[in-house]
């Protein structure tokens, strides 16, 4: 029996550590994650029409919120934005991530799926995403620097000046004395 | 007496006159130019109170056409070789030369105020735009009218508008819009291409340039007009008067 126990516990941990699928990373976005919102890229397309439920948690805290939704079907290849319909005047599109709001600024979350299709349940890997910080514009510094080409212009010409009006005091002396 | 004075002085005289009357008209008519606004830069910087890129364009008018006068003022008192009127010319270019100065001087220490980084314009960006005083107004019909001409957003990007506070995100929470709907790419019925897209920072249907390149651009086409060009002035001018000076004490 103990050398089951040590098979069973990496059994174990496998079983913890594995992933059915990664939350992949969108491509064409300025940032995923702003300051009250992150954007997360939706399951893969053979978990079409499966429930999902996004799992998102402070990194310090245990209990987190929990979101459910039905996993949109796939057309071709998965964009952020898909155009679904265009005509001249409108166009209607489809959104393929989830956008998760209401978050903190400047916070780091875990996010996480679990999709139960059939009857068969999936996970994903637990991916950490942080908010953007949003700083008080009070705070931001007006940084005026002092360049060179204002340095240069002040001292040249103030000496020009100078020598111009002792020149000219010199000039009036000497010219007064004939 | 009225034969005195080399020919010499007097030839270089006159050349130097001639070149600072020339410059003259052509610091002018340049500073014309840079008061008219094309790139209508000015409600950046007045509202900032940092105007004194266009006071010293005004001050400059008036000095390039003086120096024009004065100059031409000076080629007769040395032809003629009077010292009365050689002493006018002083007294006449010393007063230019001393506005002059002071125009180059304090363009270009505003032009750094306002320029030198983006901390001065992004900060009256935020505080301003959308905010509902007079001032408010102002810039935000300049911000509007840059963004769209100029196809940018911010002043170093659309996330100026997401990492700081703002007049704009008091009244737009982030979720409805995290940058104003402007930053958007539109047709050419200047309907927004793909609102959601825009919306979520996609960059195909969001400007992700920032408007610190052009307006920078802007402002310090002024001022290198203004600064750097009465500058060289001055410093030909400085000889020039010097040797004015000595030609006065041999007449």
């Amino acid at each position: 029996m103990s050398f089951l126990m040590p098979t069973l516990l990496l059994l174990v941990l496998l079983d913890l550590g594995a992933a059915d699928f990664n939350i992949s990373s969108l491509s064409g976005l300025l940032s995923p994650a702003l300051a009250e919102s992150l954007l997360v890229a939706l399951p893969p397309c053979h978990l079409t029409g499966g429930k999902a439920s996004l799992s998102v948690r402070r990194v310090n805290e245990t209990k987190g919120i929990t979101h459910n939704f039905t996993v949109t079907p796939c057309r071709g290849r998965r964009d952020l934005v898909s155009v679904v319909y265009s005509s001249g005047s409108f166009t209607v599109t489809r959104l393929n991530a989830y956008q998760l709001t209401n978050l903190v600024p400047g916070t780091s979350y875990f996010v996480s799926y679990s999709v139960e299709k059939g009857n068969a349940v999936e996970h994903s890997n637990r991916v950490r995403m942080a908010t953007l910080p949003r700083r008080k514009v009070e705070t931001l510094g007006l940084g005026m620097a002092r360049t060179g080409g204002m340095i240069v212009i002040t001292v040249l010409l103030s000496v020009a000046m100078f020598l111009l009006v002792v020149g000219f005091i010199v000039a009036l002396a000497l010219g007064a004395r004939k | 007496a009225a034969e005195k004075g080399s020919p010499a002085v007097v030839g270089l005289l006159v050349f130097g006159n001639i070149i600072i009357l020339l410059s003259g008209l052509a610091l002018f008519a340049e500073t014309v130019w840079v008061t008219a606004d094309q790139y209508r830069v000015y409600p950046l910087l007045g509202v900032s109170g940092k105007d004194d890129v266009f006071a010293g364009a005004w001050i400059a008018i008036f000095t390039g056409f003086s120096l024009f006068v004065v100059a031409s003022f000076g080629i007769g008192a040395v032809l003629c070789h009077s010292r009365g009127m050689l002493l006018m010319y002083l007294v006449l270019m010393l007063i230019v030369y001393v506005f002059e100065c002071a125009s180059c001087i304090t363009s270009y220490t505003h032009r750094d105020y306002m320029v030198s980084n983006p901390g001065l314009i992004t900060k009256q960006m935020l505080t301003y735009y959308n905010a509902p005083t007079s001032q408010g107004q102002e810039l935000t019909r300049f911000w509007d009218r840059v963004m769209i001409e100029q196809q940018c957003c911010g002043t170093s990007g659309p996330l100026d508008w997401v990492s700081f506070t703002s007049a704009f995100r008091k009244a737009t929470s982030e979720v409805e819009f995290p940058w104003p709907p402007l930053c958007c790419r539109r047709d050419a019925n200047f309907n927004p291409l793909n609102e959601e897209g825009c919306r979520l920072g996609h960059q195909d249907y969001l400007f992700t340039k920032g408007c610190f390149e052009h307006i920078g651009h802007a402002i310090d086409s002024y001022t290198w007009g203004i600064s750097w060009f009465g500058f060289a002035i001055l410093m030909w001018t400085l000889p020039v008067m010097l040797l004015a000076m000595y030609y006065y004490t041999i007449l």
